[in-house]
């Protein structure tokens, strides 16, 4: 007497319906509609910092203005550039938007050597105006009231300089850059106030031009910050598109089944894992847009290269477990319905009923059928197996005067009909002598449970016809 | 509760063959419809041009027969059904089960709706093995046959495997519940249908009783078998030439099969039809054709074993085919009087009366043409609608009777199956009867049972020589009653010039060119074979033999290249066994001249030239046939009996009386055995040897009996037979003394009649007695002194007188022979003691010495 049967499902034939469900579980992805997303979310960011750049050259330019003529002439020009320079930025961060992920690293890279580039050309070019200046300044030296002059207005204008140093987070950028300039400041202004203005006429225009270049040294790293503030941005508000675009399993597009029914709730099937990954981006997305504590450039760049695709993966993997447990789920009905399919059609047992366990999908399902001849019950439990193991089936015998010949011929029915529509090799053994009584009243089994994890899942029993 | 099928919807639907014959659907009230028959495990092909398998068929039957459910059970699968409303009538309330759909669950839903995400794969499922054990599908079948609710059919394909195959705890209750059912304890209506493959139903019956656990099922069953009104029993055949036709037309709208000729297509039909092929072959075969359907096509399949010739022509072959006049007559009536009598019976005329008989009666010799007339008739009888198929079953008395008790009603009934819907053709059906083992009329009670079971389906057709049919039918009323008088046709021999004419028509069909010469040389050997042929005469076959032996000998002659001159035949080419026929025998006066050559016999000469005389005077009137008589020679031993006989085989050799005219000489220890069986064969021998000829049976009163334990009877009566088979071309001459041969006629009346003409060989005088003795001297070279012949007349006279004392018969010219084997001995030892010189002019002189002293 086998009063429980335990059906192995050959592992072969399983895991090549396993190896389709993978090929299933590509992440969905409307890039319209993410490039659409992320610059409505990432627009008015742009505009901001953009715009702080914008008001940050205007006053330098108005700062320009208040220079000697000496220190003018070059600081305009370098203006001129710096504002060529910036449009070109703003233009590829436009741009940029549009990018994949592994372009806008490169596209990052690129310019930081294009900024990078264009200032040690600027540099180089100011070195020049600057050397010629000093040329016209040994003429000077001979006559010290006009020295001492000079010396004066390359003080005023390392003032100026100075504010506009001033008005980058430069303990951020080049920390440590100012305070040794302020000491040599200091220096020549007690030089001249000791008189010694017209031989301070060198160190005054040195001070006056290292506050010049650390300036554009401070608008190089925050061009550049920017680029990358706004490029890390980007790619977490697309992660957390591609999360909403993830969110439910399209079952026409995945499975090419016509259901009506609400479509798979990815987190439900994922256990709770897409919730998770999806706060893990929204935490970093805040980081990156904290203004109080900004995140240096590395931190920003890591975000791009190495952060965001981690995400992407694991979000992968997310849906690809979602879609298993669907297929799986699937599955389960399937081979109950062969098996019920082989008792009905060779053995004359009905199903009188059926359902997943406590109603959740995702749960052992169960059906009973009846022999109305006989009054012989079976009832059908189809357990998921452990991992992405094939899952165990029971069949537990409530028929008191079937002979083992019967049982072995609805054992050979079973594997024949199986075998027939799916494929699938099944192979009996008993699992144990008596049935568990407990198991003949499936009702209470299935009904539906307090759910402890909310789900978003309807549950349906037998279909309604 | 619904309405049961007391009234079914009637006619048979469209799917029903004709050979669905007997019961064509459940009897109204019987709870089995049994259906047997090499058909059932075919395919069937409706008026509707549908190809159905045997299941369907049913199923279209039982529906139209107001079966509301029709459940199937098979040996692999208990239950199953072919439409939904039986299975959904089979469920609890009726309920519906959903449609098994592609790619779709039909009770249980997942994540995925109703999605079936596994498929079948692509290699063919194993055969699933039985699927229920017999106690589930027991409880199953009996539960559905005792439902009263539902009008309920239950189908058991191949039942014999269920019946077979039962689990032996099962036997009882499978008994049981069939017990149940016949018993009328079954739903009302509801019927159980057992289809078995065996052929005929009482082998349905046997099968069923062999299995031994089922007496009172195999009893029900008999009974059904014998209801005559309003059968239980279906029996499902091969496909006729319509099935098969209908087959050809669905194959070829559905599957572009090309027809090659049209108006070849009942030809066609007709051949496919008689190789017994179910329409599962055919199917099969007809879809797998590239080339256009034609016989050649089917032949080329090997599909074609048995020959069908083209009957469109039936009438025009036997016009054409050689004399048989009477033969073509008699089919011509026979037709009309089948026709007549089916006329009638569709106007309900006649109806009382018994359908004229299709069984026939052939008498006459070999070669006449019986066998191919039985294939016209199987083919006319076909063409008429009276049986279904124009097959022949030739039948020899091997075929049908076995000296092991039991197998010839075997034998017999399988022969008949084999023939059943065309012709069995039994040859020499009076064999039957001559069994020594008395088989043989077990064979005739079966054939006569077999007949009368199958009257619809056989014609049976005996064969052989007119007298010895006679004596058969004579001996057999039942079956004579079988055979009318009208059905017995007469096959006469060919003339010589049909015979001729058939020869030549051999000839040509052999392709073979002819000179004139051996076209007259063929016209007078036809001739010769025809006035000296026996009983047993081969007429056409003989014709067909010969043609093929001057081809043999044409070929011998010619040796013909391919692509070389072809020389026509010419009389050369005659084999020789046949040129004696060509041969002119010596005319009669020259034979008769030879007679005058004899010593003495007068009596015996002047009887022997009137007896040539009448039988020439016959010939020359030409009035009806004319034998050369049997004879007694009655005379003491060595009065020229065995030389007159000699010479009397030559006479009528000229006469034309006989072909060959030789003599066989026999005596009692040629024609009788010493054991049993071993007398008949040695005296057919001799005979056999003699045929065309002479027999000379010396001393033929020994072959009277002598004793309980003595063939010499068996001898005499296989003579007589033999005698009147071979009537024409043996002359029997017993010989012996007189009186001796008296005691043996007058004991053999039968004996008697048959010798018309006697011979009587006097003694010979004395004077006869010395010519010869002088004669035959001369013949061995010698001469005589004068004495000599009063000296040897002295000894013979001596010896005569001494036999007469002892009562023993004088030897005549043999006597002589023996003197004058004497003289030459002792002329030899004389010559010995003679000096060597004088020998051998001494050596051809008889001296009165020589002749020894007279013995008293």
């Amino acid at each position: 007497m086998s009063g429980r049967k335990r059906i192995y499902v050959d592992e072969g034939e399983w895991n090549r319906l396993r190896q389709q469900a993978r090929r299933l579980a590509e992440l969905n992805r409307d890039l319209p509609r993410l490039v659409e997303q992320v610059r409505d979310q990432t627009q008015r960011d742009i505009e901001t910092s953009l715009g702080e750049v914008a008001a940050r050259h205007a006053r330098f330019e108005e700062a320009v203005g208040r220079l000697s003529d000496r220190t003018r002439e070059v600081e305009q020009q370098t203006a001129r550039r710096l504002r060529a320079t910036t449009r070109r930025l703003r233009e590829e961060i436009t741009a940029e938007a549009e990018r994949q992920r592994a372009d806008t690293a490169r596209a990052l890279r690129a310019q930081q050597e294009t900024l990078t580039s264009a200032l040690a050309e600027e540099r180089a070019a100011r070195e020049r105006q600057f050397a010629e200046v000093g040329r016209g300044l040994d003429a000077l030296r001979a006559d010290q009231d006009r020295a001492a002059r000079a010396v004066r207005d390359y003080l005023a204008d390392a003032e100026v300089l100075r504010e506009q140093v001033l008005q980058f987070p430069h303990e951020r950028y080049l920390p440590g850059r100012l305070a040794p300039l302020d000491a040599r400041l200091a220096t020549v202004r007690h030089n001249v106030a000791q008189g010694l203005a017209a031989h301070s006429l060198t160190g005054a225009q040195e001070v006056c031009q290292s506050f010049s270049e650390l300036r554009l040294e401070l608008e190089r790293l925050d061009q550049e910050w920017r680029a990358c503030r706004i490029a890390a941005e980007r790619e977490l508000v697309a992660l957390q598109g591609l999360v909403e675009q993830n969110r439910t399993l399209d079952p026409r597009a995945r499975f090419e089944a016509d259901t009506a029914d609400e479509a798979p709730g990815v987190d439900h099937w994922s256990r709770g894992a897409l919730s998770r990954l999806s706060a893990e981006i929204d935490a970093q997305l805040a980081r990156v847009r904290d203004d109080a504590e900004p995140l240096p450039t590395e931190a920003l760049l890591r975000v791009v290269r190495d952060l965001a695709p981690e995400f992407e993966q694991r979000l992968e993997a997310v849906v690809a477990q979602a879609v298993t447990a669907v297929q799986a789920s699937q599955l389960r009905t399937n081979l109950a319905e062969l098996i019920a399919d082989a008792l009905d059609e060779h053995h004359q047992y009905e199903v009188s009923d059926a359902g997943y366990q406590g109603a959740d999908q995702r749960a052992a399902f169960l059906a009973k059928t009846v022999h109305h001849a006989s009054g012989s019950e079976i009832v059908i439990e189809v357990e998921p197996g452990p991992d992405d193991q094939p899952p165990t089936v029971r069949l537990h015998n409530f028929d008191t005067d079937a002979s083992e010949d019967e049982r072995a011929a609805r054992t050979r029915s079973i594997r024949a009909t199986v075998f027939e529509h799916s494929g699938l090799s099944i192979t009996a053994e008993e699992e144990a002598e008596q049935a568990d009584a407990a198991m003949r009243d499936i009702t209470p089994i299935i009904e539906p449970r307090a759910p402890q994890v909310p789900t978003r899942q309807p549950t349906r029993a037998t279909r309604s016809s | 509760m619904t309405a049961h099928p007391a009234e079914p919807r009637f006619p048979s639907p469209m799917a029903v063959p004709h050979r669905l014959t007997g019961a064509r659907r459940p009897r109204p009230g019987e709870p089995l419809w049994i259906v047997h028959g090499p058909g059932v495990d075919d395919e069937v092909v409706g008026e509707d041009l549908r190809v159905r398998d045997v299941e369907e068929l049913l199923w279209e039957v039982l529906h139209a027969a107001g079966y509301q459910r029709i459940v199937f059970s098979a040996y692999r699968q208990p239950v199953y059904f072919r439409d939904a409303r039986s299975r959904e009538l089979t469920r609890s309330g009726g309920r519906a089960a959903a449609p098994r759909r592609p790619r779709a669950m039909r009770r249980f839903a997942g994540p995925l709706g109703d999605r079936m995400l596994v498929s079948a794969p692509a290699r063919p499922a194993e055969r699933p093995a039985a699927t229920a054990s017999d106690p589930s599908r027991l409880q199953m079948l009996d539960a559905l046959m005792a439902q009263h609710d539902v009008p309920t059919a239950v189908v058991v394909p191949n039942a014999e495997t269920l019946v077979h195959n039962i689990q032996p705890d099962m036997r009882r209750p499978f008994a049981e519940m069939v017990g149940r059912w016949t018993a009328g304890r079954s739903g009302a209506g509801n019927v159980c249908v057992l289809l078995f493959s065996q052929p005929e139903f009482a082998d349905v019956v046997q099968f069923v009783r062999d299995q031994r656990y089922l007496p009172r099922f195999a009893d029900r069953l008999a009974a059904l078998g014998a209801q005559r009104g309003g059968p239980a029993v279906g029996r499902l055949g091969l496909p006729d030439e319509d099935e098969l036709s209908r087959l050809v037309h669905a194959v070829r709208l559905r599957h572009r099969l090309r027809i090659a000729d049209w108006t070849a297509l009942d030809h066609l039909t007709r051949v496919m039809a008689a190789q017994e092929f179910g329409v599962r072959t055919w199917r099969a075969a007809l879809r797998r054709m590239a080339e256009p359907l034609s016989v050649a096509a089917l032949r080329r399949m090997e599909l074609v074993q048995v020959d069908v010739p083209d009957t469109s022509d039936l009438w025009r072959r036997l016009d054409a085919m050689v004399g048989m006049g009477a033969v073509k007559d008699f089919l011509a009536v026979h037709r009309h009087v089948l026709r007549a009598g089916a006329a009638l019976r569709e106007r309900g005329l006649g109806a009382a009366a018994e359908p004229t008989a299709l069984h026939l009666v052939f008498t006459g010799n070999p070669g006449t043409g019986k066998t191919v007339v039985a294939r016209m008739v199987a083919e006319f009888y076909r063409d008429l609608g009276l049986l279904r198929r124009a097959n022949v079953v030739e039948a020899g008395v091997e075929d049908l009777v076995s000296p092991y008790p039991g197998e010839t009603a075997r034998l017999t009934t399988a022969a008949v199956r084999r023939a059943l819907d065309g012709v069995l053709f039994i040859d020499e059906a009076y064999r039957l009867t001559e069994d020594p083992s008395g088989q043989g009329q077990q064979a005739v009670d079966v054939l006569l049972t077999e007949m009368e079971n199958h009257r619809d389906r056989l014609a049976v057709i005996i064969a052989g020589y007119p007298d010895r049919i006679a004596d058969f039918l004579a001996a057999n009323p039942g079956l004579a009653s079988r055979f009318p008088q009208g059905n017995r046709l007469v096959f006469a021999d060919f003339t010589p010039e049909e015979l001729h004419e058939i020869l030549l028509r051999q000839l040509d069909g052999l392709g073979l060119a002819r000179t004139p010469e051996l076209v007259a040389a063929l016209r007078t050997i036809t001739a010769a074979l025809h006035r000296t042929r026996s009983a047993d005469f081969g007429n056409a076959r003989t014709m067909r033999e010969l043609a093929a032996e001057i081809m043999r000998e044409w070929a011998r002659r010619t040796r013909p290249a391919p692509g070389g001159e072809l020389a026509p035949a010419t009389p050369e080419d005659i084999p020789e066994q046949y040129r004696p026929l060509l041969a002119e025998a010596r005319p009669l006066e020259v034979v008769l001249s030879e007679l005058d050559e004899l010593v003495g016999l007068d009596q015996v000469k002047n009887t022997l030239r009137e007896i040539a005389a009448v039988l020439e005077l016959r010939k020359l009137q030409g009035g009806g046939a004319v034998v050369a008589p049997h004879m007694l020679f009655l005379g003491s031993p060595g009065t020229g009996k065995t030389t007159v006989a000699r010479l009397m085989g030559r006479a009528f050799a000229s006469l034309g009386l006989l072909y060959k005219g030789h003599v066989v000489v026999a005596t009692r220890a040629d024609l009788v055995g010493r054991y049993v069986g071993e007398t008949a064969p040695k005296t057919r021998a001799k005979v056999l040897e003699a045929l065309d000829g002479v027999l000379f049976i010396d001393e033929a009163y020994e072959l009277a009996g002598r004793g309980h334990n003595d063939f010499g009877p068996e001898a005499v009566s296989e003579l007589m037979t033999l005698m009147e088979t071979h009537r024409g071309r043996l002359v029997v001459v017993a010989a012996g003394y007189p009186e001796a041969m008296d005691r043996f006629l007058r004991d053999n009346d039968g004996l008697h009649s048959r010798f018309t003409e006697q011979l009587h060989f006097t003694d010979y005088t004395v004077g006869e007695l010395r010519s010869i003795f002088l004669s035959m001297m001369a013949a061995r070279g010698y001469e005589v002194e004068p004495t000599v012949p009063a000296r040897a007349v002295r000894w013979l006279e001596a010896d005569r007188d001494r036999m007469a004392r002892e009562r023993r018969a004088f030897g005549n010219a043999r006597t002589v022979r023996n003197l004058v084997d004497g003289v030459e001995r002792r002329l030899a030892t004389r010559l010995l003691r003679l000096p060597e010189e004088q020998r051998l002019t001494g050596s051809r002189l008889i001296r009165a010495q020589d002749v020894p002293d007279p013995v008293t």
